[in-house]
């Protein structure tokens, strides 16, 4: 089934302390389905916004976004609270884990809301485990696991509802090099496997050398947009480059 | 150099939190202040003699609770400064010098809430006695200079206490401790060894209300009250436990409430610690709102218990005293409906092993039956017990010995004292029966053969009469009453009485409410100061939620659910226990007193309610904004 996504003009500003701050200014965006859509930018650019607005949890302040030919300003709540429920996972730096709650309990715990039966969650849990495993350590609460483990747990939780679309939010900010390589080795094969659409955020490079298309963003504006064509290699040298610019460092 | 140090070491203000402590030390020093108030403690006794016992152990009590209360605030205060003190050392200040600082702090921060609290609680102490002078005509003074030293003194040890455990723990602590410091995991290690003791305890402290003695003194007071205290102490100290266990029970109910269980989990002890202080807070609200309401609405008519208007006291009487009544009746017949006049000696017996202390009355057979119309039969030597007790309003334990059931002294020789000779009769029987006026409600009568009596009268040397008068309209009181203060200088009115003991109840009354007053503020500030520390890190929960996938509804639902926990879990507990107090700790237990406890712990629930309804608005603003 096709995942389409476009922002079009999207603007988004705050009023902080009497003043308006500008998060998101004028951005066009095509999300394409079944990618890893990464979306660069320096702190305070704007990327985390973009990705609240996809996710259903902040509104914009003027333009509009499509997802499959939909207008979301056309949304009721419960259109937002069925897109956030069933079409959306989150994934963040910090895992966001609940920490009462063991590492199986926390990937249920979506479906828990959308009143699926037990054999269900069974069923679901198992086929999520095939695919992100932490099985072996399903019964540790989250500080008894390392960070590793911890966002393959969060991602389980993603990804458990099969939705039509991943958010990562610096999935990797947390975590060593290793555990990092291996978390976005488990995005590819998501990608691969169910043909979800990922977007991710980050300010890393090399992280972003693992994706389909990288969208540069300061200042709340799309500076540039790079599509892999060549190996990870020369792609992250693209990146490098580009992001260079677009930061005003060469 | 100085100056740095002092800055870095500076705590947060935590301002609530020391505006509860002033609080509790205002509400202290003011109980202190009553309950050390010989001329408070007279009215409360002549209310419900137990008063004054169950007020000092609330004092005790509240003791106990500043403890707590401080320690936790300490802790709270140095756990989150551990992790700044540990770089301070790493930096190569003195460790000794940064403890020493921060208890500096800590005592120059009690201090300030103590003389707050003092200067608080001495002006509501002095508002209370002003507005019981002037309004209700008391005559209340005395400067509370007890409640002064013993709230300086208890707040003195809470800190001294604390300041040494905590500098130990301080200067007892690594670098690399200090700066890896975690909030310790204080979740208690057995729940199930809790629960269990908790319930021991709730049956332990049952087990000593029904079980009471025959007197009511202050250990009877206390143990029961600490044994449930420390009963509700450990049963919300394992509430999430057996709640968890109760959601794990079944599986949709625990897909149902994950969110809710991973708080009680994680909020463990916080949510116990908080919930034991809300417990024993509603524990006493309750209690004394029972007691309160039982006073006000009991009708007060005790009137059959004074069945004469007047009373007219003559010692050693003589024929001018007989004239003189003679003329008094004679001149005011009209006015009067029944006159008696009875020979009533005054004596004591001995009581608990003491000296002849406790006071009773004398009376010759024929007084009785002149005052009732009723005969005896009495032999020389014998005694009957006259309890002026009507049976179907007072709930009088009884028991049997030798086929005589008695209440106040059981059947055999007894000795009584009667102007300064100790003579020895034999009880053999105890009646149960209002005659005439008696100040005390305890006081007994000794009904002895005329024979006896005329016996100890000329032994002692004199007879002395009481004379009782009924008037037949009650605007002849006053006229009647002049008249009689030519006859004797000690009379007695009924309706003064009556009067003194409504006022008296008034007072009592008031003190109460109060009291409650201060107890459901404590209450709510209590709930509120935990849901305000926590506030930032709640709201990072919900939002988690949100992105989980809740709804708005969903989200309503959850903090529902936590604000009932915290709402209600004290109040089902500490209900459970205040009314069983009430019930098995009063002396006498009627209908109408099970009516007032059930509707005043409704009425309490009621206000519960809306706060709980309040906090949950605010929170869900709060949180989902």
């Amino acid at each position: 089934m096709q995942y389409h996504i476009m922002f079009k003009n999207l603007s988004k500003s705050y009023q902080s302390k009497g003043a308006a701050k500008t998060a998101l200014s004028d951005v066009t965006l095509n999300i394409p389905q079944g990618e890893i859509f990464c979306i660069m930018g320096s702190s305070g650019s704007g990327k985390s916004t973009l990705l609240k607005i996809l996710g259903g949890m902040e509104k914009p302040t003027s333009g509009t976004v499509y997802i499959n030919g939909a207008n979301m300003a056309d949304y009721g709540q419960q259109d937002y609270d069925r897109h956030r429920q069933m079409a959306v996972g989150y994934v963040f730096q910090d895992f966001n884990l609940l920490e009462g709650l063991t590492l199986k309990e926390n990937i249920i715990l979506p479906l828990t809301l959308q009143k699926v039966s037990e054999t269900e969650i069974q069923k679901k849990y198992a086929d999520t485990l095939r695919c992100v495993d932490v099985g072996y350590c399903e019964n540790n609460y989250p500080e008894q696991s390392s960070g590793g483990e911890q966002q393959r747990a969060a991602i389980c939780r993603a990804i458990i509802k099969s939705p039509k679309l991943i958010l990562a939010d610096e999935p990797t900010g947390s975590l060593d090099h290793v555990n990092a390589k291996a978390i976005l080795s488990t995005f590819m094969d998501i990608k691969e496997r169910m043909q979800t659409t990922i977007v991710l955020v980050t300010h890393d490079a090399a992280v972003a050398s693992y994706c389909d298309t990288v969208v540069f963003i300061e200042n709340g504006r799309v500076c540039d947009t790079l599509r892999k064509e060549e190996t990870a290699q020369l792609f992250y040298e693209r990146i490098v480059t580009v992001s260079s610019k677009v930061r005003g460092v060469i | 150099m100085k100056n740095i140090l002092q800055r870095a070491v500076r705590t947060k203000a935590h301002s609530s939190m020391y505006i509860m402590l002033t609080i509790g030390i205002a509400m202290f020093f003011v109980y202190t202040g009553l309950v050390s108030n010989s001329q408070m403690i007279s009215v409360m006794d002549s209310i419900e003699y137990t008063l004054p016992v169950w007020m000092t152990a609330l004092v005790c009590i509240l003791a106990v609770f500043s403890f707590v209360y401080y320690r936790y605030l300490c802790i709270y205060t140095l756990d989150e400064k551990m992790k700044d003190y540990g770089i301070l050392v790493s930096m190569g200040y003195n460790q000794k010098r940064i403890s020493e600082a921060f208890l500096w702090i800590m005592a120059k921060s009690m201090l300030q809430a103590l003389l707050w609290g003092l200067l608080a609680g001495t002006l509501i102490y002095f508002i209370i006695l002003n507005i019981l002078n002037h309004v209700l005509d008391m005559d209340f003074h005395a400067v509370p200079l007890q409640g002064y030293i013993l709230v300086g003194a208890v707040y003195a040890a809470v800190y001294l206490i604390n300041a040494a455990s905590l500098g130990n723990r301080m200067n007892g602590l690594e670098i690399s401790d200090m700066l890896n410091y975690k909030k310790l995991d204080k979740s208690i290690d057995y729940p199930n060894l809790y629960q269990n003791i908790g319930f021991a305890l709730l049956a332990f402290g049952l087990l000593l209300l029904t079980f009471k003695g025959e007197s009511y003194n202050f250990a009877s007071a206390l143990f029961p009250m600490l044994s449930l205290t420390a009963s509700a102490y450990c049963l919300t100290m394992s509430f999430s436990h057996w709640f968890t266990k109760i959601f794990i029970r079944s599986t949709p109910k625990y897909h149902r409430n994950l969110f809710y269980i991973s708080q009680l989990r994680t909020n463990y002890k916080k949510y116990a610690k908080l919930l034991t202080g809300c417990t024993i807070i509603v524990i006493f609200g309750l209690f004394m709102m029972i007691i309160d309401v039982s006073l006000a609405t009991d009708d007060g008519d005790h009137s059959f218990e004074m069945p004469y208007d007047f009373t007219v006291y003559m010692d050693a009487v003589d024929g001018d005293d007989l004239k003189n009544i003679e003329d008094f009746e004679s001149q005011k017949g009209t006015l009067l409906k029944d006159t008696r006049l009875v020979r009533i000696l005054d004596g004591a017996i001995q009581w608990e092993g003491q000296e002849f202390s406790r006071l009773v009355h004398v009376m010759p057979e024929s007084s009785y039956f002149d005052l009732t119309g009723k005969h005896l039969g009495l032999q020389n030597g014998e005694i009957v017990v006259l309890s002026q007790i009507d049976r179907n309003y007072y709930d009088i334990g009884t028991q049997e010995e030798n086929g005589m059931e008695w209440g106040f002294q059981p059947p055999g020789p007894v000795p009584f004292l009667v102007g300064g000779k100790v003579y020895t009769r034999t009880i053999v029987k105890e009646i149960w029966e209002i005659v005439y006026n008696i100040e005390d409600q305890t006081q007994r009568a000794y009904i002895i053969s005329d024979e006896d009596y005329e016996g100890i009268v000329s032994e002692a040397g004199y007879d002395q009469m009481k004379y009782f008068i009924s008037v037949s309209s009650p605007d002849s009181l006053p006229t009647v009453y002049e008249r009689l203060c030519e006859i004797s200088p000690v009379i007695t009115a009924k309706a003064a009485n009556l009067e003194t003991q409504a006022k008296n109840k008034l007072v009592v009354s008031v003190l109460i409410l109060l009291a409650v007053m201060l107890l459901l503020f404590s209450l709510v500030s209590l709930i509120l100061l935990r849901i305000n520390q926590d506030i930032s890190e709640e709201k990072r929960k919900y939002s988690n939620l949100f992105s989980v996938g809740y709804t708005y509804a969903q989200l309503q639902g959850e903090i529902r659910k936590e604000m009932a926990t915290l709402f209600f879990v004290p109040l089902v507990l500490g209900s459970f226990i205040s009314i069983m107090y009430a019930l098995l700790a009063s002396s006498r237990t009627s209908l109408r007193q099970v009516i007032v406890t059930f509707g005043v712990t409704l009425l309490f629930a009621a206000v519960q309610y809306c706060f709980y309804r309040v906090a949950t608005r605010t929170l869900g603003r709060q949180y989902l904004n």
